[in-house]
């Protein structure tokens, strides 16, 4: 498969967000301002593709050793110590970068996009390059995801919402129309 | 007493994915069928229970600096073994759970009750704690399957309701269907809840956190 | 430094009692897992054949298992993934008999959408795929059908079971597999269908100079996106490559297949052994002939002289064969062709490769267009009609004498007069100054031209004094 296609793939027909619900807790969470929204994406993009690429190197030791059944482990407690390096290297070399993508690391680690992207990787056989350009689609469907949620939620709070509905549930139905948008892609 | 206290905390007041909002991901992606639900739920509920026990057993051990690295390898420890274990003997639900079966790791209601309960609690109760919210847990991921079950593919567990040649409601068992059903069941419980008086409902909250 | 040691020390406790536990579920649950799963296979398999037995192959480039009944082989069983609706693909068992007709289809695990992508995986709908074998187009809408609002699930599954039956024939050997040599085949154009992923594939094939020129795919029903890099590398790999051989492309490997399949078809008569359409020496045109075919050490090249529809002479203009074994068996086949009047000849023992490469060169000669010489024609009266311009045809007639071509007369013809008129007679002119029908087109008047050429050589081709009648 070509890499476009993996690239595009990754951001409409299997948006991660929209059609895999992997990172949804942070896509609820953080989607409530544009601004936070883009900065999240960023965090994820950046995290998420060294994090691949790491975790695809190391299922090639996983598998020479016959130790497949730890993947889950490793593949978290890589993903772990990834984030909170990232975070004190921010923090050391580029001020301006922690201050923009530092609050969101912690809330990365537990961020299942990460993790499922890694395993996913593996699932579906990529080599390496076919890795990192789908982690980069992957990351760009779920900043793309988000900043649209956003801007929809930031006209909301003007809005005369159901009291009922008012936070997450008016939330989950706007994802949910723009779920129905993305499944266009497909069909 | 006290155990039905802790149930009813765990599945109604403080109950994961409607009142506290976490979990989403496998909320949403493996209720197309009522059964997932269920075997979503209870393989979370063991990971939960045996991560609280050891979590618990361990708060006086594990210095707090590396309490979260700790935490998530006693987790994936137990995801893994409960994983291994449903491959073996219940592989059809293994199969259906698919990746989500690995990604119960980063569950964050996992590591949430590991930090804000467990640590604090002793072994019995952290179990208990576990119990509760894994079952309330549980119990939304199946009404939500079989919401969607019903609405989307016409069945129930699999026992169709229908008929052959009836058009289901498709939307249902498709990505925008987990959304709305999501929704439509969390603002019924505002609503329901909202009309009870409000003091009552955070009290035993309170109590425990 | 207390801290840090106990820091260390309980993570690294932690780690290793986790690690412990797991290797120790590992070893309790693998061969329950192993076992359940092989189990698990082979009920499956069961499903779409009835066996009792069945030994997976290895190195195939699709999983493979030969199917066993009372130790007797029955079958096959295929396994392959079709990409549909969702990312996870669709596993699908394809059963075939020994004949490659399909026995049964399963889909053994998908993530399509309940209550619509599912429906492939029904009973009812892959029932349709039983008998279905070699012969069947295994295409939507022509033999099966796909369910429509599911059309990118139906089509993984059709494209599967298509490449089942493929790969299952050319296994056992129930498809000829035969390698093409590109020396072999004559210049001129040729066309070909082959199966793709969504149906026939239709290919048109140039060869000039002994050597693939060209590889045009004239219409297909691939999906557009999908099929695109195939469709752009496939043909330029073969001219690059001068095979048809060429590696699929990967993502569109169906589509790859369909082209390779539809040059062969389009080259099917010069694989294997021997011409299919025989060679009918007294229906040649005049001329000389020439072509090349593999000898003992290399090429050899022959000029063949056709004149009244016999072979008149052979000149071998390049071989590298030994002299004293190669060029005497040339002669003896030489004298025997011509005397015979038929390739049919026999072969020079102790010299067969010369020989038998002597016979394909001047085989390959023959089906080549060869260079028409009119001196060669008998005397007479010619008439012969081909299509001009317009539908009506342009009939013409000359006369030869003494292996002179005289001036060539336009009796009717449907095409503008005043283009076409002047077209003829500077044509005719240009063929009776030249003693050649290797003349240049009019332009301007191009179809005329063309046309008039043509019923030249099918006046040619009619004989003398015939075909007045029309």
């Amino acid at each position: 498969m070509n890499l476009v296609m993996i690239f595009f793939g990754a951001i409409f027909f299997n948006n991660f967000i929209f059609n895999r619900f992997m990172g949804i807790c942070p896509f609820l969470g953080v989607s409530k301002r544009l601004d936070t929204s883009v900065g999240m994406g960023m965090a994820v993009a950046f995290v998420m593709t060294v994090a691949s690429t790491l975790t695809w190197l190391l299922q090639k030791l996983l598998v020479l050793w016959h130790l497949e059944y730890m993947q889950t482990i490793v593949f978290i407690l890589v993903i772990a110590a990834l984030v909170q390096f990232v975070e004190m290297f921010l923090q050391k070399v580029s001020p301006t970068l922690y201050k923009a993508l530092g609050v969101y690391l912690p809330l990365i680690t537990t961020n299942c996009a990460i993790l499922g992207i890694a395993i996913l990787n593996i699932g579906l056989g990529y080599n390496l390059l076919e890795t990192i350009i789908h982690s980069l689609g992957a990351s760009a469907g779920f900043t793309l995801a988000m900043v649209i949620l956003a801007g929809i939620r930031e006209k909301l709070e003007l809005s005369d919402v159901p009291e009922a509905f008012s936070g997450v549930p008016i939330a989950l139905i706007t994802a949910g129309i723009i779920a129905m948008a993305f499944s266009g892609f497909v069909l | 007493m006290s155990i039905l206290k802790e149930l009813k905390r765990g599945i109604f007041l403080e109950n994961p994915t409607f009142r506290l909002v976490l979990g989403m991901c496998p909320t949403l992606a493996i209720t197309t069928l009522a059964i997932n639900g269920i075997g979503m739920g209870l393989a979370t509920t063991a990971v939960l229970i045996g991560s609280n026990a050891v979590v618990a057993a361990l708060k006086n051990v594990i210095p707090s600096q590396v309490r979260i690295p700790s935490y998530i390898v006693i987790i994936s420890t137990f995801v893994t073994i409960i994983s291994m274990l449903m491959e073996a003997y219940v592989y059809p639900l293994y199969e259906a759970l698919g990746i989500f079966l690995p990604l119960i790791v980063v569950n964050c209601i996992i590591l949430g009750r590991a930090e804000a309960y467990a640590s604090k609690h002793s072994v019995g109760k952290s179990i208990l704690d576990g119990l509760a919210i894994g079952l309330g847990f549980t119990l939304s991921l199946t009404v939500i399957g079989s919401i969607r079950e019903i609405l989307g593919a016409g069945s129930i567990f699999g026992y169709n309701l229908v008929g052959e040649n009836v058009s289901m409601a498709t939307i249902f068992s498709l990505p925008p269907g987990a959304f709305f059903t999501l929704a439509t069941l969390m603002a019924l419980i505002n609503a329901l809840t909202r009309k009870k008086s409000p003091g009552k409902k955070t009290a035993p909250a309170k109590r425990e956190a | 430094m207390n801290t840090t040691a106990k820091m260390i020390i309980v993570l690294g406790l932690i780690s290793a009692i986790s690690a412990g536990l797991l290797a120790g579920v590992n070893m309790l649950t693998k061969d329950t897992i192993a076992a359940n799963s092989e189990k698990r296979l082979y009920e499956t398999l069961a499903q779409v054949i009835a066996a009792d037995e069945f030994i997976p192959q290895e190195g195939t480039e699709l999983a493979l298992w030969q199917a066993l009944k009372n130790d007797e082989l029955v079958g096959y069983v295929v396994r392959l993934t079709g990409q549909g609706y969702s990312s996870a693909g669709i596993d699908i068992l394809v059963g075939l008999d020994s004949q490659a007709s399909v026995t049964g289809v399963l889909v053994f695990s998908h993530s399509e959408t309940p209550g619509l992508g599912s429906k492939v995986a029904e009973k009812g709908y892959l029932d349709q795929f039983v008998g279905k074998g070699l012969e069947s187009p295994i295409a939507a809408g022509e033999d099966v059908d796909a369910i429509s609002g599911a059309t990118s699930s139906s089509m993984a599954v059709i494209g599967s079971v298509r490449k089942a039956v493929q790969f299952v024939g050319a296994y056992a050997g129930l498809v000829e597999d035969t390698s093409i040599d590109f020396a072999q085949v004559p210049d001129g154009v040729y066309t070909g269908t082959g199966r793709g992923f969504g149906g026939d594939i239709t290919v048109k094939v140039t060869f000039a100079g002994g050597k693939l020129t060209d590889v045009e795919i004239v219409s297909h029903k691939e999906s557009p996106n999908v099929s695109d890099p195939a469709i752009a590398k496939i043909p330029q790999a073969m001219l690059d490559q001068q095979t048809v051989e060429v590696d699929s492309v990967s993502g569109a490997t169906m589509s790859s297949e369909g082209i390779k399949a539809a040059v062969r078809n389009a080259l099917a008569e010069f694989g294997g052994e021997g011409p299919a359409i025989p060679i009918d020496i007294s229906s040649l045109l005049p001329g000389k002939y020439t072509g090349a075919a593999r000898g003992y050490s290399s090429d050899i090249t022959v000029e063949v002289t056709v004149a009244g529809g016999k072979i008149t002479d052979i000149t071998i203009i390049s071989q590298d064969d030994s002299p004293d074994v190669g060029v005497p068996a040339f002669e003896t086949i030489i004298a025997a062709i011509k005397q015979e009047q038929s390739l049919d000849v026999d072969l020079v023992s102790g010299a067969t490769f010369s020989s038998q490469g002597l016979v394909e060169a001047v085989k390959n000669a023959l089906r080549s267009e060869g260079v028409l010489d009119l001196s060669l024609l008998p005397d007479g009266n010619y008439t012969g009609e081909a299509e001009g311009f317009s539908r009506e045809p342009i009939r013409v007639s000359f006369t030869m004498k003494d292996g002179r071509i005289g001036s060539v007369q336009v009796l009717a013809h449907g095409d503008t007069p005043e283009v076409a008129g002047a077209a003829f007679s500077q044509l005719s002119a240009a063929i009776e100054a030249g003693q050649t029908l290797d003349v240049d087109l009019v332009s301007g008047a191009s179809y005329s031209s063309q046309g008039m050429l043509d019923a030249i050589i099918n006046a040619i081709k009619a004989g003398p004094n015939s075909g007045t009648g029309h």
